[in-house]
């Protein structure tokens, strides 16, 4: 079943393209990562699915209704999202925020210090310490807190681990995967790709507001390189001495005492290479190009597209 | 309807829990013991004085009158902080999740006018009453309370109700429009002030169409005068409700409007 769509989904704000003509997809179960740099146009497309801004040009369907039909409201009690800062009353306590969002959503308000104890914010259950005085990191914690209210089915996290320590984060990491056990689909823009891949089990990548490339996680464990980094103690020399043992060796010296080998060479014979030529080995390992590595080049324009 | 039920009960809840709605019961009463015990002394200063006029103004019933205007003390701060609630709702981002959540923004426009609306009616009676209420109890109510006296202040409230509920819909239009509470209050001020400006050239003009001095005859708060004489020309009260009434449904449908297309950050 698929959770959202876009159809050249396009914003524009005077001259400027903020979101050109995007299409994606979201399945049912997906973690979608949404990823690109500041001003890619992430936030703005989530702004243009969450209904905050209207289109320019495109459309979009949520769970198969179309942004222009009048059932689109009822369809978005579905869904979810904490966009840029939590939406958050600073004037109350947490527990009265959660109440509010009951109220919002026309549910009894009960349980809700469940709420609070699954984004780890059990010490101000019953705090009467106000939201204002909360720290960034709690803040968040609590937005999402009211974000999980009413069970919603999409939840869109815009930079949720933004303001959150590193247990914060392993937690935070923890209650996405424990909802999409349960069924929950999530999209989730991030800077910290790093983070974002250990979740993540599908990818947008966006830059200038275009979506440059959608692929799932298997499909980019597929396409990222693979290499064996060599530490020498002098990485140019070795990398002539390499280039004239295997004829057309791929290679990268990446510092003065570090190259990676692209090259499906086995190891022992790199060793070896290196060794008989004088080289002092200091280290050798297999290495898989990572998200952030794989964003890099493919917006760099060094992948196809 | 349901949702818009919810989305009125979460208001009403986000009003309760807002520190101006503290401050805003407390003004009431730091207002009226202040304004009352004022009156209070001047009574007793001008105890040798045989004036009617004077006897007219140091009164329950003149305290009661002075609460229609709405260029001073509470008539001044009951709109603003109706509208500051308003923008709360805009700086914290909270009207965000509203959208998200499936609301369909004329929903959310009305569920704040209508607080808004009910909010600046309720601490207005409240006002009254706590002025109309000391100000009798330190200086007597100023005429003989008949059942006419009854009706002329059930009438006259509801038009200080409706006074009120124009003035606190026209700061949630600004409001809702732009977001900020500041502009929305320099706006709000601007435009009364403006009003009362174009109030007085236009009673000055020679000449001016009888259409545009019955308009600002019957503008939210010129109704003070006809009420703290005591009059019981219940036409004129009728008018100034209507004019409010009128005042409150194009507040309502511009401020709708705008909202509707507005794009939200």
């Amino acid at each position: 079943m698929t959770v959202l769509q876009t159809t050249g989904l396009t914003k524009q704000y005077g001259a400027k393209l903020a979101v050109d003509h995007v299409s994606m997809n979201i399945e049912k179960g997906d973690i979608y990562g949404f990823v690109g740099e500041n001003g890619a146009g992430k936030t703005t497309i989530i702004r243009l699915i969450t209904g905050l801004i209207a289109p320019s040009e495109g459309s979009f369907s949520l769970f198969g209704v179309k942004n222009e039909d009048s059932g689109i409201n009822q369809v978005r009690k579905q869904l979810s999202a904490v966009v840029e800062a939590p939406s958050v009353y600073l004037n109350m306590t947490a527990m009265d925020n959660l109440k509010t969002q009951c109220k919002i959503l026309g549910l009894n308000p009960s349980e809700l210090e469940s709420y609070l104890k699954k984004v780890g914010l059990d010490d101000v259950i019953s705090d009467k310490k106000k939201a204002k005085n909360f720290s960034l990191g709690m803040r968040q914690r609590l937005g999402i807190a009211m974000a999980l209210i009413g069970d919603p089915q999409f939840i869109i996290l815009d930079e949720p681990m933004n303001g959150l320590d590193p247990s914060g984060i392993i937690e935070m990491r923890e209650l996405i995967c424990r909802l999409n056990q349960e069924g929950v689909t999530f999209m989730i823009s991030s800077h910290i790709l790093d983070e974002l891949s250990k979740v993540a089990t599908k990818y947008g990548i966006i830059s200038h507001g275009k979506l440059i490339r959608e692929l799932s996680a298997e499909e980019l464990h597929a396409e990222a390189k693979h290499s064996i980094e060599l530490t020498v103690n002098d990485a140019n020399g070795a990398a002539e001495a390499l280039k004239k043992t295997f004829a057309d060796i791929a290679l990268e010296v990446k510092d003065a005492k570090t190259l990676s080998v692209y090259s499906e060479i086995a190891v022992g014979e790199l060793v070896t290479a290196v060794t008989t030529n004088g080289f002092a080995l200091e280290n050798v390992f297999n290495k898989e190009e990572n998200i952030e590595e794989f964003y890099m080049e493919l917006i760099g324009g060094g992948r196809n597209a | 309807m349901e949702g818009m039920r919810n989305l009125l009960a979460a208001d009403r809840y986000r009003y309760r829990k807002d520190i101006l709605m503290k401050v805003a019961l407390i003004l009431v009463v730091v207002f009226a013991c202040f304004t009352c015990g004022l009156y209070f002394v001047l009574a007793k200063l001008t105890e040798d004085v045989d004036s009617a006029a004077v006897e007219n103004i140091l009164c329950g019933r003149y305290l009661y009158g002075a609460t229609f205007s709405i260029g001073s003390d509470m008539g001044l701060i009951i709109p603003i902080f109706a509208g500051a609630i308003v923008c709360k709702d805009f700086s914290m981002g909270t009207i965000r999740n509203k959208i998200i959540r499936g609301y369909g923004r004329e929903q959310i426009f009305l569920s704040h006018f209508l607080t808004s609306i009910l909010f600046g009616g309720m601490i207005y009676v409240l006002y009254a009453l706590a002025q109309l209420g000391l100000g009798s109890l330190l200086l007597g109510y100023g005429a003989a309370f008949d059942g006419e006296e009854l009706l002329f202040l059930v009438v006259s409230m509801l038009t200080g109700i409706l006074t009120y509920a124009a003035m606190c819909a026209l700061v949630t239009m600004i409001a809702t429009a732009t977001g900020s509470m500041g502009l929305s209050i320099v706006l709000y001020i601007a435009f009364t002030l403006g009003l009362s400006i174009v109030q007085g050239i236009v009673s000055i003009i020679p000449n001016v169409p009888k259409i545009i001095t019955k308009i600002m005859e019957y503008l939210p708060g010129n109704i003070a005068y006809t009420v703290t004489e005591g009059s019981k020309e219940w036409a004129e009260y009728g008018k100034s409700m209507l004019m409010s009434a009128i005042l409150i449904l194009v507040f309502g449908l511009i401020g709708m409007t705008v909202f509707r297309k507005k794009d939200q950050k």
